[in-house]
């Protein structure tokens, strides 16, 4: 991964006004991955999304990371049932009039 | 432009304190909250009407001035104008003191909130004064398209909340696919990026073509003089016609493949998938006498099978 695709920690934090803590929490959930390089964190721009999401749960709702974590899993859930539900819906078409 | 309830939309009675404000405007975020309902028009709707309710629920000098003047908001400025003079009057030299008429001048994105509240509190200010920065939220809108649209790339350009946007629709998308236009979504707040434009492709039913991923299927009627005999059909395809060659004694139901005749295969430029074309043989109607004829005569010939 190119150096470019990576933003460093420290700077999202400030930016986002977030704990590094809350980064490493999230991490150690398995929740997002990071990148370490010369002994600095990164986090890679393709894991912003989601975890810009995380923080708007985080502070709009008042979600804990365990709670984060449930919600992830349920939206992933969500998401790849509603792929399968499209999926269906696309070869039912094949039978309609 | 219509008065909006904020003490019905978060569900508490008049006289809630300010901890009850909180818990239901909590409570109902964690049920319509964007990001735990993707997709959901309805649910973004009731979140904005929610977080508008609860900005001016919320802030006890907004609170005062919605609690003061209520359905009567449009005469907002007008009572305070009266009120002012009357003070005057009262005690002269006194100036006027009441300072809850300005609420305007918070910055932000006004388009998120309505036109009540814009008209009573001016724009509005998100986040209750974290200085925070946010990517915007992201949007969602849906494009609808013929099968045929999708045939070929093209361009088209739509119109997200006011602004035109000219994107490129790819060739092969399939029917509820989702495509990310970055930066094209809600501007952040306290000048954080803007969030991202979503847009899922919805495609009408074909009459002549079902899809089944980049392939095409098809039926095509036959006359049964050239199924038994054999011959020459004409087909349409979506990008032109075909002659096909019939051999003698072809059965209903018979499918062809054609290959490449499909659709564009997705982000795979030259890759076609294939058409499938299914015969359906056309029993003759209304048979002239002599037709009838011909075929009682053939019918004695006996059926081998």
């Amino acid at each position: 991964m190119a150096t470019k695709d990576l933003i460093p920690s420290d700077d999202f934090c400030v930016y986002h006004q977030v704990e590094q803590t809350f980064i490493q929490s999230l991490q150690e959930e398995g929740l997002l991955h990071i990148s370490i390089v010369n002994k600095k964190t990164f986090i890679p721009t393709d894991e912003l999304p989601k975890l810009e999401k995380m923080i708007h749960l985080y502070r709009d709702l008042d979600i804990n990371i365990a709670g984060l974590a449930s919600v992830h899993h349920l939206l992933q859930k969500l998401n790849d049932m509603e792929t399968e539900l499209w999926m269906l819906r696309n070869r039912l078409r094949l039978y309609e009039d | 432009m219509a008065f909006i309830d904020y003490y019905k939309v978060l569900g508490v009675d008049k006289n809630a304190d300010e901890k009850t404000i909180k818990n239901a405007y909590r409570k109902l975020a964690r049920k319509l909250h964007p990001d735990l309902n993707p997709d959901d028009a309805t649910a973004n709707k009731k979140f904005q009407e929610l977080n508008e309710a609860n900005e001016v629920l919320g802030d006890p000098e907004k609170r005062k001035k919605y609690d003061q003047y209520g359905e009567n908001w449009q005469h907002a400025d007008a009572y305070e104008q009266a009120k002012q003079q009357q003070r005057q009057y009262a005690n002269p030299g006194a100036g006027g003191n009441y300072a809850g008429g300005d609420f305007g001048g918070f910055g932000g994105d006004d388009t998120d909130f309505s036109e009540f509240f814009q008209s009573m509190f001016g724009g509005g200010a998100r986040g209750g004064g974290r200085q925070a920065r946010y990517r915007g939220q992201d949007y969602n809108a849906e494009l609808k398209l013929n099968l045929r649209d999708v045939a070929e790339a093209h361009k088209q350009t739509l119109t997200v909340n006011g602004k035109n946007i000219r994107i490129t629709i790819p060739a092969g998308v399939e029917n509820g696919q989702t495509i990310k236009i970055a930066g094209h979504g809600g501007p952040g707040v306290n000048g954080g990026p803007a969030g991202d434009l979503y847009i899922k492709f919805v495609i009408a039913n074909d009459p002549d073509f079902k899809r089944n991923g980049h392939d095409l299927y098809r039926t095509i009627k036959v006359d049964l003089y050239t199924a038994v005999l054999g011959g020459e059909i004409t087909a349409d395809t979506l990008n032109g016609k075909v002659k096909l060659k019939l051999k003698p004694e072809t059965q209903n139901g018979t499918k062809v493949k054609l290959k490449g005749k499909g659709l564009p295969v997705y982000k795979k430029a030259g890759e076609f998938g294939d058409l499938y074309l299914t015969y359906d043989i056309q029993i003759p109607t209304n048979l002239t006498d002599k037709q009838r004829e011909l075929f009682e005569e053939l019918a004695k010939t006996g059926n081998k099978n």
